[in-house]
């Protein structure tokens, strides 16, 4: 056990002040400062900055990015456990095999509700 | 007892049968769905959750003379865990019941329904099931993201959506809160697992301003969970809007889960501690208990009002946990125990209440105001009858479950006090009864409207209650009775509290 | 088992029950039919009182009954069975509920016959006995409290029985609300004297343990200063007795009990008169090895209980609605027990009790009869000369008027002149002089007491009929099942009165040493042969007074109250308004209560107060203020707000504290 928690305390919250100060002040103090008509407009990914704000576009991007985000998330399980594969032998080759059932059953549901279906 | 796989997937066979049904459920939904009438995979639902309390049943007495410390100490099943998790399996069976009507009215009947309340349970279970900080938190979040859609579950509905987004923010909030007090134990002592915090504070290693610290933050965390004053706001926005019967669920499970962690977390993680939390404790009973059931008084909707009864009903409980840190050893053995049967009694007369708030609910959303009760045992006497069980219970008044409660808990902050020769907790008794005082204007409002005014004329015909909603009424009201004055046969009120004895942890 | 005691709780449950799920199963019909209930309704207080009969005889001989049914809960600090027992004390109570109770029903019977609800009115009327047959039995003070509270919901139920009339449905949850403030005291001072007894590492719940708790190991417990000087039992005297005032109507309690009266006078004559209001007396008298040993609580009892008989009697003289006259009688009549009970006379104060029963029971049926009779009047102003008309509810309510105000040798004058003479032995520890103050503001109430139930008698029965002449056409006696209640009970208020003729008048007092087998305290012990003649002569001749100046002025000169109550002015108003005391309370606590509960804690904190604290932090701090908007989704920013102050006052809590 840490005996000397309360400095460590201290050093955690004074990294956490001390860190987005330092990226905000550093490019302040070093940064040159040259205005110009491109360099005034926030940058936006590469949208346009002043648009007309009710432009649409179909919600079933975001299904498909929520989707692309759970899956993509349970890979970085599966990651470790490839490295350790031979250690866990035929327990841990089970124990994937459910995770990945579970997943696999996550899947099918997407599918057959006709989440990927893009018409 | 610590063992094999099969002997770990044994001790946890009741939140397995949830989390198979559950995704049975989903499969069910998934391939056969088109075709399917529902009703069978609300069969597989109560099906997977009456095995579960089978099992319940089955693990208490091998539990009970050694509890299961399985999958390398992060699951803890002993008694008091099997009784907690009961106390929520019996809630997601209830639940699922009154649900099915509910949702068939609206055209809302689907597996996903369903699936949800299980997975919910199944993270409730958890949370009870484990000495583990990470797993206690790996439940809630199962748990809490399940109920952040069932909350929003009637999506055509504004109040639903807005109902689930408040939840998913300020319990999001909450989680966090959490977790950074979970992390500053493990600053303090090195491990998140409840009883090797207790061995490293034992040995005068842990900071003791660290820990207090961590010790307000899980309380801020899990007072959000079971709704205390000032942690309370969500609650009468999120109950209100989400679907009845998931507020029902919310209202009794989640709180069973939520008092199961603090009295897990404070007993076993924070004894030493536990006297300096007493002043904490102490005004944020009060505070709970006052202004929940003086804001009750102004609401004319019922939801609404049981809301801030839920509320008032945890400030109840808060007063046991007060007793815990007073250093009275007979008044806090008498306080948990206590509050261990308060959860059940709690929850039996919740769930009731919110089964004919929910059938009375139609399809635009109506008929959740007061007036809409004018009357109503003209058209619906059965249920009429079963409401007043159930809000006479709530009120604590005998020979009913919430007497006998209300009763223990009363009595242990008495004991407390007279043990203790401190007048703090003879205070807070009096704020208490005279907060129950308060309760009983409004909960009385209910039962006046009902038998006591003219039936409103209007357009709503009479529907005969179905054959789940009649059920779930009935079993509820003669649980309420039953643990108010029922013999101890099975699960009359001297057999719970038997339970509850052997339950504590 | 099959002479179980347990068995007169359980028949009246089965009548509750029975009615109860005829009337559910024929909602929809509007009710079941009279002749499936009356079976039920009638049968389960007879039989019930039989079963008391047989088990009187049993306690008479000295034997002590008691039926263990179950264990109810256990536990480190309570153990509890639900378990029944009758002594003498409990034996002359369940007598009189099932007794009473049972001709009330009979009574009943006729006078709801034509009621659409009537199946539900039995119901709940069973279910009423049933609580009161707890509230008498129950072994311990938690199963009393179950009694206790099951009168109080079933009376609310019977008071707002004609719910389709707002103001008899308030008048139903104002005696609910009333009561559940005496039942706070109830709560705590039971709570109190077990956690004591806990504390001291025993597990008593029942009378008879909690008895030798007190007089034996427990004393020096019981005795030590808990709050301030007070001492424990001291403190639990005074909680008891609020929960008793509350139950049994006394100053500042009993604003209820006049309201009550709305509901249907079979009601109003079981409980608001013969049972469930004195409950507070038997709970003192049941209780009594606790208050002996608080006289400062006793003497408080006493006094309050003799202002109660006082004040009310007074408001009585006002009264012109039949039932309300009856209704401060009540009290004021409760106000004489509770000053009996308060001064050691337990006995007398039981006493008291049953002659009340009788008495109060049959004014109040009489009464219901005459309202019944001249089409649904209650105002005595509109009465007169029914005596011709009603010929067996007049002179059945005569006896019992003479009665009421003491005349001999009717019932009322045996237990109210013991009343009176206790009242100047009280218990040793009192202050002295209290004693003969007592006497003195208990006179004058029985001087009033006569007054205005003879008032009653020449307004209603006598002179010049100022009924209306269309009514008049209509109005009858009552059918025989209403009326032979009246009779019978005129039999027993006539005649119950010579079971405890004192020892001045050379009896033996039968009554009070029977109650005394089980009320077993030294206070009671001293009252023993305390009437002398000369007080017995003082109450008669008051009696009699009071009968005689309301006949002389109702009767002979009539137009002498109009100037007398002109006279009087702004007090003899005031007087007619029972003092103002309902508007009092709804301007300091009822209003407020409510108003506050809207306008502070909803209006003010949820609306004004948050968004002007966050109003307030997002124009004063820029750095709050974007705090802020990051949380600017409708209304959750305020609720994570003060989340947030809920936690840094937890955090600073804990540190602050520890």
């Amino acid at each position: 056990m840490i005996s000397n928690a309360p400095v460590s305390l201290a050093i955690v919250v004074l990294l956490a002040v001390a860190v987005p100060a330092v990226f905000v002040l550093v490019p302040r103090l070093l940064g040159a400062r040259r205005a110009s008509s491109e360099r005034q407009t926030p940058y936006e990914c590469g949208l346009l900055p002043v648009q007309d704000t009710k432009s649409r576009f179909s919600v079933k991007f975001y299904l498909v990015a929520v989707l692309f985000i759970l899956f993509d998330l349970e890979v970085a399980f599966i990651f470790p456990w490839a490295v350790v594969y031979d250690e866990l032998a035929v327990r841990g080759f089970l124990e994937m095999l459910v995770f990945v059932g579970v997943l696999f059953l996550g899947l099918m549901y997407v599918i057959r509700k006709g989440a990927l279906d893009w018409d | 007892m610590t063992g094999s796989v099969v002997e770990s997937l044994m001790a946890v066979a009741p939140a397995l049968n949830l989390a198979l049904a559950g995704m049975a459920v989903v499969f069910g939904e998934t391939f056969i769905g088109k075709g399917l009438d529902r009703r069978w995979l609300v069969s597989l639902a109560l099906l997977g959750s009456v095995l579960g309390l089978l099992f319940t049943f089955l693990l208490w007495e091998p539990a009970s003379t050694a509890s299961y410390s399985v999958f390398q100490g992060l699951a803890t099943v002993d008694t008091f865990a099997l009784f907690l998790g009961g106390v929520i399996l019996l809630c997601t069976i209830l639940t699922l019941i009154s649900s099915v009507d509910y949702l068939r009215r609206f055209g809302l009947d689907r597996g996903e329904f369903y699936a949800l309340v299980l997975f919910s349970a199944t993270g409730l279970w958890v949370m009870v099931a484990t000495t583990h900080l990470f797993i206690i938190f790996l439940g809630l979040e199962v748990a809490s993201i399940a109920l952040y859609v069932l909350a929003g579950y009637f999506r055509k509905r504004d109040r639903s959506l807005e109902s689930s987004l408040k939840y998913l923010l300020t319990g999001a909030f909450a989680s966090s809160i959490l977790l950074y007090g979970f992390a500053m134990v493990y600053l303090a002592t090195g491990t998140v697992d409840l009883n090797g915090v207790a061995a490293a504070v034992e040995s005068g290693e842990a900071s003791t301003s660290v820990m207090l610290l961590a010790l307000a933050l899980i309380l801020v965390g899990l007072g959000f969970k079971v709704a205390v004053v000032p942690f309370h706001m969500w609650a009468p926005d999120v109950y209100e809007g989400a679907p009845s019967t998931v507020t029902g669920f919310m209202a009794t499970a989640v709180k069973a889960a939520g008092f199961g962690v603090l009295i897990r977390v404070l007993t076993v993680g924070f004894g030493s501690y536990l006297p300096d939390a007493g002043t904490m404790l102490f005004w944020v009973a009060i505070a709970t208990i006052l202004a929940a059931n003086l804001v009750a008084v102004a609401q004319s909707n019922v939801k609404r009002m049981m809301a801030y009864s839920s509320v008032a009903h945890a400030g109840y409980a808060f007063m046991a946990l007060f007793v815990l840190t007073q250093n009275t050893p007979g008044a806090s053995g008498e306080a948990v125990r206590g509050l261990l049967f308060y959860l059940p009694a709690y929850a039996v007369s919740t769930l009731g209440v919110f089964t004919i708030i929910s059938f009375l609910e139609d399809r635009r959303g109506r008929g959740l105001e007061l007036e809409d009760y004018a009357g109503l045992y003209r058209r619906y006497p059965g249920l009429s009858m079963g409401m007043a069980v159930f809000i006479l219970s709530l009120g604590g008044i005998p020979p009913t479950a919430g007497f006998l409660a209300k009763f223990h808990v009363f009595g242990a902050v008495i004991s407390c006090g007279v043990e203790s020769g401190s007048s703090q907790p003879l205070a807070l008794a009096v704020v208490g009864i005279l907060g129950s005082l308060i309760g009983l204007y409004y909960y009385l409002r209910v039962l006046i409207f009902m038998y006591m005014h003219e039936p409103q004329e209007d357009d709503r015909q009479f529907r005969l209650p179905a054959l789940g909603v009649s059920f779930v009424v009935l079993v509820t009201a003669v649980l309420t009775l039953w643990l108010g004055l029922g013999p101890a046969v099975g699960f009359g009120a001297a057999d719970i509290l038997g339970w509850a004895e052997a339950a504590r942890p | 088992m099959a002479d179980s005691i347990a068995w007169i709780p359980g028949v009246l449950l089965l009548g509750a029950a029975v009615n109860g799920l005829l009337t559910l199963c024929s909602a929809h019909r509007g009710g079941p039919k009279k002749g499936m209930v009356i079976p039920f309704a009638l049968g389960a207080p007879w039989i019930a009182f039989a079963l008391s009969v047989m088990a009187f005889f049993k306690v008479k001989g000295g034997e002590v009954l008691s039926t263990s049914l179950y264990q109810w809960f256990d536990g480190t600090l309570f153990t509890v069975d639900v378990a029944f027992q009758m002594d003498s004390l409990s034996a002359v109570m369940i007598l009189v509920v099932t007794g009473v109770g049972a001709l009330i029903h009979t009574y009943a019977v006729g006078y709801m016959s034509k009621d659409p609800g009537f199946g539900r009115f039995f119901s709940y009327l069973n279910l009423f006995t049933f609580f009161m047959s707890i509230l008498v039995l129950g072994s311990s003070p938690l199963l009393l409290f179950v009694g206790w509270e099951g009168v109080g919901l079933c009376s609310y139920l019977l008071i707002g029985f004609w719910w389709k009339d707002g103001a008899k449905a308030q008048a139903g949850s104002k005696a609910f609300i009333v009561n559940r403030i005496g039942d706070v005291g109830f709560v705590l001072g039971v709570l109190l004297i077990i956690s004591t007894v806990a504390a001291s590492g025993k597990s008593v719940h029942d009378f008879a343990s909690l008895e030798a708790f007190a007089t034996g190991d427990g004393k020096a417990a019981l005795e030590s200063p808990f709050i301030g000087s007070f001492s424990v039992v001291e403190v639990a005297g005074f909680l008891l007795r609020l929960g008793a005032f509350g139950k049994s109507a006394q100053l500042p309690l009993y604003v209820w009990l006049p309201d009550a009266m709305a509901g249907p006078t079979p009601v109003s004559a079981l409980i608001h008169a013969a049972t469930m209001v004195t409950a507070g007396v038997y709970m003192v008298a049941r209780l009594h090895f606790l208050f002996v040993m608080a006289p400062t609580a006793m003497a408080f009892v006493a006094i309050v209980g003799a202002l109660t008989a006082l004040f009310a009697a007074t408001i009585g003289i006002a009264q012109n609605d039949i039932k309300q006259v009856l209704a401060y009688s009540t009290v004021s009549q409760l106000g004489f027990m509770f000053a009996a009970v308060g001064v050691g006379a337990f006995s007398v104060g039981i006493f008291h009790v049953v002659t009340h029963a009788f008495f109060k029971a049959l004014l109040f049926l009489g009464a219901g009869s005459v309202i019944h009779g001249p089409h649904e009047e209650q105002d005595m102003r509109k009465m007169g000369g029914l005596i011709k008309i009603m010929p067996i509810t007049g002179w059945t309510m005569i006896i019992g008027s003479l009665a009421l105000s003491g005349v001999p040798p009717f019932s009322g004058f045996f237990s109210k002149d013991e009343i009176l003479a206790s009242t100047l032995h009280p218990h040793p520890a009192f202050p002295g002089g209290i004693g003969p103050i007592l006497y003195v503001i208990l006179t004058i109430a029985s001087l009033c007491t006569a007054f205005y139930t003879f008032r009653m008698v020449w307004l209603t029965f006598f002179g010049e009929s100022r009924v209306d002449p269309e009514v008049r056409k209509k109005a009858h006696e009552s059918p025989a099942i209403m009326t032979l209640p009246l009779v019978i009970l005129a039999v027993g208020a006539a005649a119950i009165g010579f079971l405890g003729v004192p020892h001045a008048l050379g009896g033996h007092n039968v009554f009070g040493s029977f109650v005394r087998q089980t009320v077993t305290s030294e206070v009671e012990a001293a009252h023993e042969g305390s009437g002398a003649l000369l007080l017995v002569g003082i109450a008669v001749a008051i009696a009699i007074l009071g009968v005689l100046t309301s006949y002389w002025f109702y009767r002979v000169r009539p137009s002498i109250p109009g100037r007398l109550f002109a006279g009087l002015g702004g007090f003899g108003r005031l007087v007619a308004s029972a003092y103002r005391v309902d508007a009092l309370y709804a301007k300091t606590i009822v209003n407020p209560l409510t108003r506050s509960a809207k306008r502070i804690f909803y209006e003010v904190i949820d609306v004004r107060f948050v968004d002007g604290l966050v109003n307030f932090f997002g124009s004063f701090t820029k750095g709050l203020a974007g705090l802020m908007r990051l949380f600017q989704t409708g209304a959750v920013r305020t609720y994570v707000f003060f989340m947030m102050i809920g936690a840094i006052l937890l955090v600073w809590s804990v540190f602050s504290w520890s």
